[in-house]
């Protein structure tokens, strides 16, 4: 899609606004939106429909955008798909909503931004699933069991690190 | 339900609500479910549920609307998910404290509302009702991200812990309007009694976490009771100042809202919001002796939809103001002194 304004380069920015009942979309390239910005005439545009509320303006809108893992920097190309749901880029951001688990690791990059705009933090803490859990404890014991197969064989221990051996072979088929 | 029993800091607090936003491994979100997709989620729950004593599932989209809309009034479920046309279902416990709504805005959001201050028990409930779920599925969940949801904005925890407040003097002196802004840079959340996009009615306010990325459950609702606390130690303090002329003039407010109670013929939901906030002020300063519980039940009996369900029957605007009337006296134990002919209906 070509940018609706200077309709010479390829649409990277799409925006869809509603403001007390009047609809307004935007489909523009990196440097008029960019010059749109920087001439205010976007001004401060309610964002409730753009990931809900922690999208308040514009000027936040275009942070998410430009910032280095943004989706301004998605240009020209095929679209690309979730291999799962379909979900394109622009289908998320103009529904503020991924389309399935798998987005997450697929548009990494583009999501990377808003995501840390939104918590201001990156990496979660907190309760695991059952499965993570009982995943976690075998790579931990794993990871024990390596080091004491190392010292067995330093050891010259052969016996002992084969049972560790068959042990670990035992643990890697339950992930 | 929630407003039957009293709770710690009743005088100031109505409930507490916490909630997980969940999502089965197997399956696109909502969004992208096909109409097989979602019967086949509905009907795993329906089996893994019914094989377990206490819980109750509910065909929910076989509801009438206005049923499930008193339920959003009751802050059971939410308005989203009441209001919506496509198959849905809840899984409610038997001491009626966790709902589990199934393919609302996540496959499953797990609810816990309790009355006053309680967040930590809320916690412990939906973490228990999780486990059933996390027993018999796979639970999307990234090292990195958390637990999987369908809006970003829920990344991590899933968490949404909230605690509904009645501050009528820290917003009669101007300070909750001072004091919003300064919540939401701490990360939390205010808005009024229906949630998202409602207005302050009542001096009733809602006060969720913002944050569910980066910061524990435990942690998360640590910060905001210590928000809270704070709130109610200010409100408190505001009420003990209520004397001289300005105690006689609630005082009167108070007579006027009991007496309106006692022989309204018909009362708007408006005028009713208003004689719930003065009573609630009011039995908190002793002027009247009225439990805070039987008060959020008159305020919540009393709402548009839950008066329909009540009479199982869609009413009007004029019906429902006379049967508000008639519901907040039957709630109250207020009895008509007869020195009346008849009341006209």
């Amino acid at each position: 899609m070509l940018c609706e304004k200077c309709g010479k380069k390829t649409a990277t920015f799409f925006y869809n606004e509603n403001l007390n009942g009047n609809k307004k979309s935007y489909s523009l390239c990196d440097e008029c939106a960019k010059e749109l910005k920087s001439s205010g005439d976007l001004g401060e545009i309610n964002m409730d429909s753009f990931f809900g509320e922690s999208v308040k303006s514009i000027n936040s809108l275009f942070e998410t955008f430009f910032t280095p893992s943004g989706v301004g920097h998605i240009i020209g190309g095929p679209e690309k798909k979730c291999p799962v749901c379909s979900s394109t880029i622009r289908e998320i951001y103009k529904n503020g909503k991924v389309g399935c688990g798998k987005c997450y690791g697929v548009f990494e990059g583009e999501l990377a931004g808003a995501i840390r705009n939104m918590h201001g933090h990156t990496t979660h803490c907190g309760r695991t699933p059952r499965n993570f859990r009982e995943k976690k404890e075998i790579k931990d014991k794993i990871e024990l069991l390596e080091k004491e197969r190392i010292d067995a064989i330093e050891n010259e221990n052969y016996e002992r690190a084969a049972e560790i051996r068959d042990q670990l072979k035992k643990l890697r088929e339950n992930i | 339900m929630w407003f039957k029993k009293s709770g710690k800091d009743n005088d100031i607090v109505l409930s507490s609500r916490v909630r997980l936003a969940r999502n089965l491994a197997d399956y696109p979100f909502v969004n992208k479910l096909s109409d097989s997709q979602r019967k086949e989620i509905i009907s795993k729950l329906r089996e893994k549920f019914s094989e377990i004593d206490g819980w109750e599932f509910v065909d929910f989209s076989a509801i009438p609307e206005y049923k499930r809309a008193s339920m959003a009034e009751a802050h059971i479920v939410s308005r989203e998910f009441a209001l919506d046309k496509s198959p849905t279902a809840l899984i409610k416990n038997e001491e009626k404290s966790v709902y589990i709504m199934v393919l609302e805005e996540d496959h499953l959001r797990i609810q816990c509302v309790y009355p006053g201050l309680s967040l930590d028990e809320g916690l412990k409930s939906v973490f228990e009702a999780e486990d059933i779920i996390d027993e018999g599925f796979e639970i999307a969940f990234d090292e990195k991200l958390g637990y999987l949801t369908h809006c970003p904005s829920n990344l991590g925890t899933g968490m949404r812990a909230s605690v509904m407040l009645h501050l009528p003097e820290l917003t009669r002196s101007g300070a909750m309007k001072a004091l919003i802004p300064q919540l939401s840079g701490v990360g939390l959340t205010v808005r009024g009694m229906n949630g998202e996009g409602s207005n302050v009615q009542a001096s009733v306010y809602q006060l969720s976490n913002q944050v569910t990325l980066g910061v524990s459950e435990s942690e998360s609702l640590e910060r905001l009771s210590s928000v809270v606390n704070k709130i109610i130690e200010k409100e408190r303090e505001l009420r003990g100042m209520i004397d001289g002329d300005r105690l006689f003039d609630l005082t009167d407010s108070v007579m006027r809202s009991v007496g309106t109670l006692m022989y309204a013929c018909k009362i708007s939901s408006s005028e009713l919001m208003s004689i719930y906030s003065t009573l609630r002020l009011g039995t908190s300063l002793k002027i009247v002796e009225i439990p805070p519980q039987l008060l959020d039940e008159m305020l919540v009996r009393t709402m548009p939809n839950t008066i329909c369900a009540d009479n199982d029957c869609l009413l009007s605007s004029s019906e429902r103001d006379k049967k508000r009337a008639d519901t907040a006296r039957r709630i109250l134990g207020l009895s008509t002194q007869k020195i009346f002919h008849s009341i006209s209906e």
